[in-house]
């Protein structure tokens, strides 16, 4: 009996977190007549594409999707390639300086970028780069940097290095045992901080918002911005980008979840 | 690596360690170093960089005048003493205090409470709920901005239809944005709804941790589900609560998007919170100057949060 009791208590409460998940991919399923109604419906029906295929035809979501993509794709790959080789020094030897860069790491990720508004800005400005894609790639990389390496550092150092020096005892060169033998064991860990990278420049407004000026080059967060209007928000075609946006988000998120974890952990442990 | 810690040879080849030749001895004295360089400096370039200069800014008077001209004048403290006397930041920053408190804790609260009904429940249902905070964890925090704005509108929001289809109130057409204390309620429970998960799955993962024989032997002495919780998990628990508690504290003060996707600080300013402040006084106004003074004295606020977060991690570990 009581058992029940916390069984409904559990749905109740799954119902109060994934509705508005829910509603938002519904919202875009249903027409304006709908959508703009005294007693909404729970459930669109008939479901109704429109929303969707007018945002696939908009001019403007294709330049915020170009946008983002350019701008996450470069900020993946600078920041993996750049965080991976301070992940190896970090994790592979013992080098004067190294603590004291373990520590600027975390003390660096302290600083909130919020405060920064205004360095970044007048710094953009005078390199000329405000309103661009590359002082956007750069604040991305500035945010995701230090917790990639701490996070890639784990799983490097989860690959016992006697494997590395197995490979180089067989005549291996240390680049050879590092591609043949470290490198497809720290894959996986790769592949999570990337998306983990990604999901953070993919997903931040606070900087593209201010950042950006020419509407041609709003990220995809902007563009959804821009549907709120003064007066009215037009809702549906609105809630067909969040969706659309959400989406590989939340696959992601799903991957990556367990793993994530799993690298922060060994990152911690391990010294 | 061993390398570097052995005592040099000589030049001869040693037939050990093969893979290695003696040229390369210097060179991989060097390698890590090149190996950080990157990484290196672009942590120096576009974090250490930005904050001296956000720094320097605050202590010199830089608007829009000067930056046009490119001069500089340095102020002293004045920006420092200017803000401090703002009774604009007096209200903005007891404001962003009490409202990060307030999200911070019902946070936890609600996510003990479902962390403990995670442990309670049946698998089948454990797996609902834990599958449904995923969700809500996994979605970016300004689109759920964007949606709980879409559920509370005043005419056709679900908030309202419920509200009054369960007879609450009659509010259909009620605007949630026209008073502070509303438009506070709806960001407090945008926050929250978005916070809530990660906190209750990490306490879980800690309930998880905590054996049952613990919880026998109290109910065998004939304690209570509420006793239990206070004198056993609690204690236990500890730790993560200390981490938990600090980190919403930090993320929940320096909120940003969830405004600017609903009140945009309104209505009359009343949802200003420091972050909203920053940009309001500096991207907006151009007060450069003034607007760093600020964005410093929040660092140092948050920066003191964060070391009481890294002081209780290295608690925990040890």
């Amino acid at each position: 009996m009581k058992k029940a009791l916390v069984n409904v208590a559990c749905l109740l409460v799954c119902a109060f977190f994934v509705f508005p998940v829910y509603w938002m991919a519904t919202t875009a399923l249903k027409p304006d007549s709908d959508i703009l109604r005294h007693t909404p419906k729970l459930v669109p029906s008939p479901v109704h594409w429109d929303n969707f295929r007018e945002i696939l035809t908009a001019s403007g979501f294709w330049n915020a999707m170009r946008s983002s993509l350019l701008v996450t794709g470069a900020v993946v790959l600078l920041g993996m390639a750049v965080s991976f080789l301070a992940a190896v020094a970090l994790a592979r030897f013992r080098f004067r300086g190294r603590t004291a860069f373990l520590l600027a790491i975390i003390i660096v990720q302290m600083i909130p970028g919020e405060a920064l508004f205004i360095p970044f800005y007048l710094m953009l400005r005078d390199a000329r780069l405000l309103g661009t894609y590359a002082g956007l790639v750069i604040v991305y990389m500035s945010f995701t940097l230090p917790f990639a390496v701490w996070m890639l550092r784990g799983f490097v150092t989860a690959v016992p290095a006697e494997l590395e020096q197995a490979a180089m005892v067989d005549g291996a060169s240390r680049f050879q045992a590092f591609r043949k033998v470290v490198f497809p064991l720290v894959a996986p860990g790769l592949m999570a901080t990337s998306v983990f990278s990604w999901i953070t420049a993919w997903t931040e407004f606070t900087y593209a918002y201010v950042l950006l000026d020419e509407p041609a080059r709003y990220t995809l967060p902007v563009y959804i911005q821009s549907f709120i209007g003064r007066y009215a928000t037009d809702y549906g075609p609105q809630m067909a980008v969040a969706t659309l946006f959400t989406l590989p988000v939340v696959v992601f998120f799903l991957i990556i979840q367990r793993r994530a974890v799993a690298g922060l952990s060994a990152g911690a442990v391990k010294g | 690596m061993t390398l570097t810690r052995n005592p040099p040879r000589a030049a001869a080849p040693d037939r050990r360690r093969r893979g290695v030749r003696p040229a390369s001895r210097s060179r991989s004295r060097a390698l890590p170093y090149v190996l950080l360089l990157p990484a290196a400096l672009g942590i120096l370039g576009t974090l250490v960089y930005p904050v001296f200069q956000l720094v320097a800014l605050s202590f010199q008077r830089e608007n829009l005048a000067d930056l046009i001209r490119r001069t500089t004048t340095w102020v002293g403290l004045d920006n420092y003493t200017r803000t401090l006397t703002d009774p604009q930041f007096w209200t903005v920053l007891p404001r962003t205090i009490a409202f990060a408190l307030t999200c911070a804790g019902l946070t936890l609260l609600i996510g003990t409470l479902c962390a403990l009904l995670l442990r309670a429940a049946s698998p089948w249902a454990r797996l609902a709920l834990s599958s449904g905070l995923v969700v809500a964890w996994a979605t970016p925090v300004f689109i759920g901005a964007v949606i709980w704005r879409w559920l509370f509108d005043s005419e056709f929001g679900v908030v309202n239809h419920l509200l009054t289809v369960t007879g609450l109130c009659e509010c259909r057409g009620h605007g949630w944005f026209l008073t502070g204390g509303q438009a506070t309620f709806v960001l407090v429970v945008i926050i929250v709804w978005g916070a809530v998960p990660f906190v209750a799955l990490s306490v879980y993962g800690g309930l998880l941790t905590v054996p049952p024989e613990l919880h026998e032997a109290a109910r065998v002495d004939g304690a209570g589900a509420t006793r239990i919780f206070f004198s056993i998990t609690f204690p236990l628990l500890r730790p993560v609560y200390t981490i938990l508690l600090v980190l919403s504290l930090i993320w929940d003060m320096k909120v940003f998007p969830q405004i600017w996707f609903t009140t945009k600080g309104g209505p009359y300013e009343s949802t200003v919170m420091l972050g909203v402040y920053i940009y309001n006084k500096g991207i907006n106004a151009s007060q450069f100057g003034a607007a760093s003074s600020i964005a410093v004295l929040m660092t140092l606020l948050l920066v003191g949060l964060s070391w009481l977060y890294v002081r209780a991690l290295r608690q925990e570990a040890s």
